[in-house]
């Protein structure tokens, strides 16, 4: 006797496969299809889009060190500096701070979901040291063990990464509202709380490189940041794309705090290593990397990623923009920030390739490598390597970093 | 959903692998979906084929408000709605052509799409009425919500928890009857 709780089973269990026609077809529609002229694909994410959607592109940046919503406070700070009485205090105020809770909203599209973010600094306030994220409780990202997880709970899926890639350097305190300070656009507001009555300083500032603003709200008896806002346009238009209204401090936060469970029956799997398609025009530039004939693909990325350090530590930029032609439209005064950033001052090692994986151009590969910066302390950053073929023979870029611990041991 | 959101943040940037990704995620799923409203693989096939067309036409301003799979069932039972009034209205329009075709519980093909296994289930399914059958399939294949499959057939919730349970009454008796699935 056929019960209707079995029958209920019988037809959820009932599953036609897409054929390999269908496959085929569907890929090469695709691949055919052309590319929609809106929001053109870029290595870059805005501050705003990485928090919100914590979403990782094959990049940390980690030598880049700042993110590309910086890049923006950065290149503007470099023209106008506009002090404020606020900030400064603020700035100073946030020094003793490694800790921070964000909670708010974030709308992607059309919907808007809760997020909670929590991120914890290392010791030089520079960086991200570990972060936990819940989007709508439909998703998790959180770091442990030096791994990047992301939790997909409709599928039931953990995709692991290696080393911290948040792209969210540096860390959302003292160095980048410095950064911030000298903003273009940069305004001051004061004003009150109209449910407390408590005095506030609202700074705006616009981004026109962006298509970005944003709206800071600071407490003026603590210094402190209250409330931030994001809009994905430079007229604080309509819902703002991220906003966190409440914003807690912590001089520290137990590692406990970034533990995350992963549910029973959940499958963890390794992240698939991937590129931009974006950044595969860049990188087919015969122009740019090392040749790879003669070399094992081991040996290719040691040689290329010692090379790409050393640009790095000598400051030559148009080196580093050779091996990693990415980073071809970044300017001398961009690279100079990161590059201070880093402060590296050493390459120790370049290990083997961890993991594997293809683009369009050829095959992909992820390889660790330890620096040591000015301060003594060694951090351990994940390159990845793309591999091509050449009217000019094989050859292999740098596509960007991806992941990093800071200190690892040597 | 928060991977869906990350693939559409994607897909709206021009990324084709996120599309890639966005199929091979849902593609079982949807053909499973199209081939048991339609009960015809090659049908179904072709509307998974023209929904995603749709979607890549799309990029760069799609906006998504509720799951994206949900999106997708939706469009696809949409295309698989049409293609079954087409082919009633083109039943009734050729009557001498129909008389010698066979109804869809007939059709040979069904251990095929679903395997032998589910030959019965996917035979007594042919044999509801057509809005039974996509009350059913779609709360149980594509997971929609009711007020969703209402929205869609144009009627109220009642009638589609009605058609739902009249749905599955219907199979309960057809596996138990012994009927020729």
């Amino acid at each position: 006797m056929k019960e209707k709780q079995n029958i209920l089973q019988i037809v959820r269990q009932m599953r036609a496969r897409a054929s390999a026609k269908l496959d085929e077809r569907i890929h090469r529609e695709i691949e055919n299809a052309v590319t929609w002229p809106t929001n053109p694909a870029g290595p870059e994410l805005s501050l705003g889009q990485i928090i919100a959607l914590l979403f990782k592109k094959p990049s940390a940046r980690y030598t880049l060190a700042t993110t590309a919503a910086l890049a923006i406070l950065i290149a503007l700070a470099l023209i106008h500096p506009a002090p404020s009485w606020a900030m400064d205090q603020t700035i100073e105020t946030l020094k003793k701070f490694k800790g921070l809770e964000l909670s708010g909203t974030v709308t992607p599209d059309a919907r808007t979901y809760p997020i909670d973010l929590w991120l914890k600094a290392d010791r030089t306030g520079d960086f991200v040291e570990a972060f936990l994220a819940n989007v709508g409780g439909q998703g998790s990202e959180w770091t442990s063990d030096n791994q990047t997880y992301s939790y997909d709970s409709d599928d039931k899926m953990v995709y692991v990464e290696p080393g911290i890639t948040l792209n969210l350097n540096p860390w959302p305190g003292p160095k980048m509202l410095a950064l911030l300070l000298t903003e273009k656009s940069y305004k001051v507001i004061e004003g009150y709380d109209s449910a407390t009555g408590q005095k506030r300083v609202i700074v705006t500032c616009t981004s026109t490189g962006r298509e970005q603003s944003l709206l800071l709200e600071f407490d003026v008896n603590t210094k402190l940041l209250v409330s931030m806002k994001v809009w994905q346009n430079t007229r604080q238009e309509g819902t703002p794309y991220l906003n966190f209204d409440k914003i807690l401090y912590f001089d520290n936060l137990p590692n406990s705090t970034f533990n995350f469970q992963i549910p029973p029956g959940t499958i963890v799997t390794n992240m698939p290593l991937r590129v931009p398609d974006a950044s595969l025009a860049a990188m087919s530039n015969t122009d740019s990397g090392i040749s790879t004939e003669g070399m094992t693909r081991e040996q290719a990325c040691q040689t290329i990623i010692e090379q790409y350090w050393d640009a790095n530590i000598k400051y030559d930029f148009s080196a580093f923009r050779r091996l990693m032609p990415t980073a071809a439209d970044l300017s001398d005064e961009f690279l100079r920030k990161s590059f201070d950033l880093n402060g590296i001052t050493q390459v120790l090692k370049v290990g083997g390739i961890e993991r594997t994986g293809s683009s369009k151009l050829g095959p992909l590969a992820l390889v660790p490598s330890w620096v040591r910066a000015q301060d003594g302390t060694v951090t351990e950053v994940w390159v990845i390597i793309q591999f091509r073929k050449t009217d000019l023979g094989s050859s292999c870029v740098v596509c960007d970093t991806h992941g990093y611990v800071l200190n690892a041991k040597e | 959903m928060f991977k869906e959101m990350h693939l559409v943040w994607r897909f709206n940037r021009g990324h084709t692998e996120a599309l890639h990704e966005i199929y091979d995620l849902h593609k079982h799923d949807l053909v499973t979906l199209a081939a048991a409203l339609l009960v015809d693989k090659a049908e179904a096939e072709d509307v998974v084929h023209d929904v995603f067309v749709g979607f890549i036409r799309s990029g760069g301003r799609f906006r998504l408000t509720g799951s994206l799979k949900g999106f997708l069932a939706t469009c696809v039972a949409n295309r698989a709605r049409n293609q079954n009034k087409s082919k009633r209205k083109q039943a009734s329009d050729e009557t001498d052509a129909v008389e010698g075709a066979a109804p869809d519980h007939e059709r040979p093909d069904l251990a095929a799409i679903f395997g032998e296994e589910l030959k019965s289930m996917s035979g007594a399914l042919a044999k509801l009425p057509h809005e039974q059958r996509e009350a059913v399939v779609l709360r149980l294949c594509g997971g929609m919500r009711f007020h969703a499959i209402a929205r869609m057939q144009g009627v109220s919730i009642n009638t589609v928890q009605g058609r739902y349970r009249y749905g599955l009454d219907k199979l309960k008796t057809l596996l138990n009857g012994d009927l020729s699935v």
